[in-house]
């Protein structure tokens, strides 16, 4: 990988402005072709990639970029760019905090832009507000657990005490449950099509993609149109997301994550599928980190691989929708092709039946039309 | 936050004093217009006061004198050398006339001069218009040096210099004539919460970056170091969380702060910052002050930074080195923690 960094194209100049870009992420580029036009206070200067690789930009056009600041990268190949994700952000010397409080801040997935500190934000602002986070975690049953262990009557193997991130789900799960009134509707889909897409693509693109990419690109198209599902109930209002972050579950070595693939509404879906599948290499390599698994708006949940017919996904805080895949195998309903089984969940206090029917309807037109969409 | 410099303060307050009193008078080298001074402090003064602006012939030590004379005879005379390394040559008129008319003639006279001079490096004018050398004059009696920092208001302290009375020298640092001033009442400029304590006329301002609580270093610090020690501050606070007071007063040769004790109570170290060298200068009477008149436990550190002990050199990539910069004063302070 190597970086490129803003040359000094005028002695008195602190900025250049990025004019126009030829390129874009993850595109393929050849040494010497052009990627990008830079303006000094004097002059235009193109800039040609200094080797061949995958193209990561680091700005976009119009900004002001500081001298000597890294422009773009060159991967010698897109998985490289999990080496950058992991790299501290470039725009953290913009949020006024210091190196030790970025840090646990990066650590624990808390957002730095709000805090309204009058002055600089210290390590020991964030340890306050983690303190206040862990404290509105209840994982409690609600009943007196003491006594009632008391009266069990048999002892224990182990007693495994939850690690952070297990101890964070817990008590978003509990929260959950205990106010969302959850309700399920399902439909049988014909696999073949997007099992049609899916080979396609490995074909054409060379990359992995699965039916858990497909079913989130289709409802990133639709969710415009469902606002409803793209938000969530709070202190007697529904908040809106401005944002189409979806949300997918990673089980890997017993631990299930979810990491958020953000924007999906305005990504294709071979953008989509390669952050998917970064998320993916990431999960695998330990190397996910809690920022990659915040800001979701909805979520999907594929069990498809468990040979299951149906299950009932539960709805993430601070969502008010949730999809569940399985299925994917012949049903004795007389066709002998595999039929996917989509399973929606929405929560009944601000959604109702029709909406969601509705949802669920034009989702099975979408995922049967992708194919046209797309090859 | 106010946005005028340093230098538009100087200029204005002037333009200000001379519309306003008819008893002041500015001499110095080339000060009248177009011209305007060597930093352009008295531009446009001659064409709007014209009996009120002289430009003098090239003799350092005959312009002191001739405003010693005008004060003697009841005037104000505002005097700008135009490097402060030329103050060597006004230092007989200095010493050993104005400062001593007052005790001389049994208080019969007041000498009012203020003697105005850039003093200070970084702007690459080499050994001989590069220095800081206030610290020859500190010790002389019955002169006050006056040196305001980018967090006092330098035109308000010329004024306030006239009012009270007495023979001033007052040292503007050059690298500080485009910086821009903080003269708003404000609990906070950047990351620092500010105090101000002192005589009213010549205020002492505080900035603490763990608002006034305990902190890692106090730092007495004046003038045209000022931002260098706040940039370090600044610095030692995000990457180390090192926390820092500064201690900035407008007249150095003599200041008394009752907080003083409550501070050096609640700090770890203390560290002074000069621009001139260190040896027998403003640090270590402050070091003296400190120790003479105030407790000061034995776990506390006591250091001093200051320029090389030796000429300034012309070479920008040279004063930089002799000159105490940010990034020497922060790995002073990480060495020491």
């Amino acid at each position: 990988m190597i970086a490129f960094n803003v040359p000094q194209v005028g002695v008195n100049d602190e900025f250049v402005t990025l004019m126009k870009i030829f390129t874009e992420d993850l595109k393929e580029v050849n040494k010497g072709d052009l990627v990008c036009i830079i303006e000094s206070s004097k002059a235009t200067m193109d800039v040609e990639a200094p080797e061949s690789g995958y193209i990561k930009l680091n700005a976009k056009t119009g900004d002001q970029v500081k001298i000597n600041s890294i422009l773009f990268y060159i991967l010698k190949n897109p998985e490289e760019l999990v080496s950058i994700v992991d790299q501290p952000l470039e725009n953290s010397e913009q949020v006024n905090a210091t190196r030790k409080a970025i840090e646990l801040a990066k650590n624990h997935g808390i957002d730095l832009t709000t805090f309204s500190n009058k002055t600089i934000i210290r390590e020991k602002d964030i340890q306050k507000l983690i303190e206040k986070r862990n404290g509105e975690i209840n994982i409690k049953s609600g009943i007196d657990d003491q006594r009632w262990l008391s009266k069990l009557g048999t002892g224990f193997s182990e007693i495994r005490e939850l690690n952070k991130s297990q101890k964070l789900i817990a008590g978003n799960l509990s929260q959950v449950h205990q106010s969302v009134v959850t309700s399920y509707f399902s439909m049988i889909i014909e696999s073949t099509p997007l099992q049609k897409i899916i080979d396609q693509f490995k074909e054409n693109n060379k990359i992995i993609l699965t039916h858990t990419e497909i079913v989130i690109y289709c409802i990133s198209r639709l969710l415009t149109k469902y606002p409803l599902l793209n938000s969530f109930l709070l202190d007697e209002s529904v908040r809106f997301y401005e944002e189409t972050n979806i949300g997918f579950t990673i089980d890997i070595n017993d631990r299930l994550i979810v990491p958020v693939i953000r924007n999906c509404n305005q990504k294709t879906l071979v953008e989509i599928a390669r952050d998917a599948n970064i998320f993916k290499m990431k999960a695998i390599m330990n190397k996910v980190i809690p920022a990659d698994l915040m800001g979701g708006s909805f979520t999907v949940s594929n069990l498809i691989d468990g040979n299951l017919l149906i299950f009932l996904p539960v709805i993430n805080i601070y969502q008010s929708a949730v999809i569940g895949i399985s299925g994917n195998f012949s049903l004795p309903t007389g066709d002998a092709s595999n039929q996917l089984i989509i399973t929606l969940g929405i929560d009944h206090r601000i959604i109702n039946g029709k909406y969601a029917a509705n949802f669920i309807r034009d989702l099975k037109a979408q995922l049967m039309s992708v194919f046209v969409d797309i090859v | 936050m106010n946005s005028i410099t340093y230098l538009q303060s100087l200029n204005s307050k002037l333009h200000q004093l001379l519309n306003s009193r008819d008893d002041i008078i500015i001499l110095g080298e080339d000060i009248q217009d177009p011209y305007g001074g060597a930093f352009k402090v008295t531009k446009g003064l001659s064409q709007k006061h014209p009996q009120k602006i002289f430009s003098t012939p090239i003799s350092e030590g005959a312009i002191i004198g001739v405003a010693n004379g005008l004060a003697l005879r009841g005037f104000h005379p505002i005097v700008e050398i135009m490097f402060g390394d030329f103050l060597t040559l006004t230092a007989d008129q200095i010493i050993n006339h104005l400062c001593k008319y007052k005790w001389m003639y049994n208080n019969r006279v007041d000498p009012s001069v203020v003697i105005r001079t850039p003093m200070g490096g970084r702007r690459g004018y080499g050994p001989t218009h590069s220095q800081t050398l206030e610290k020859i004059f500190l010790g002389v009696p019955f002169l006050d040096i006056v040196a305001p920092s980018n967090f006092h208001d330098p035109g308000q302290l010329i004024e306030n210099c006239i009012d009270n009375g007495g023979p001033f020298l007052f040292i503007e640092n050059k690298s500080l004539y485009p910086n821009p001033i903080y003269i708003e009442p404000s609990d906070y400029i950047r990351n620092f919460k500010v105090e101000i304590s002192g005589e009213k006329k010549f205020p002492i301002i505080h900035l603490s970056n763990n608002d006034f609580e305990e902190v890692d270093f106090l730092i007495f610090c004046y003038g045209g170091i000022v931002p260098i020690v706040e940039n370090a501050s600044d610095g030692l606070l995000r990457d180390e969380e090192i926390t820092s007071e500064l201690f900035i007063p407008s007249l150095i040769n003599h200041f008394n702060d009752w907080r003083i004790s409550e501070k050096l109570l609640r700090c770890k170290n203390i560290l002074i910052v000069e621009e001139s060298s260190t040896p027998f200068g403003w640090g270590a009477e402050i070091v003296s002050w400190l120790i003479e008149n105030h407790k000061i436990s034995r776990n506390k550190t006591i250091n001093r930074i200051g320029s090389l002990h030796c000429p300034i050199p012309s070479s920008k990539n040279l004063e930089n080195i002799v000159l105490p910069s940010a990034d020497f004063i922060i790995q002073t302070i990480k060495d020491l923690v």
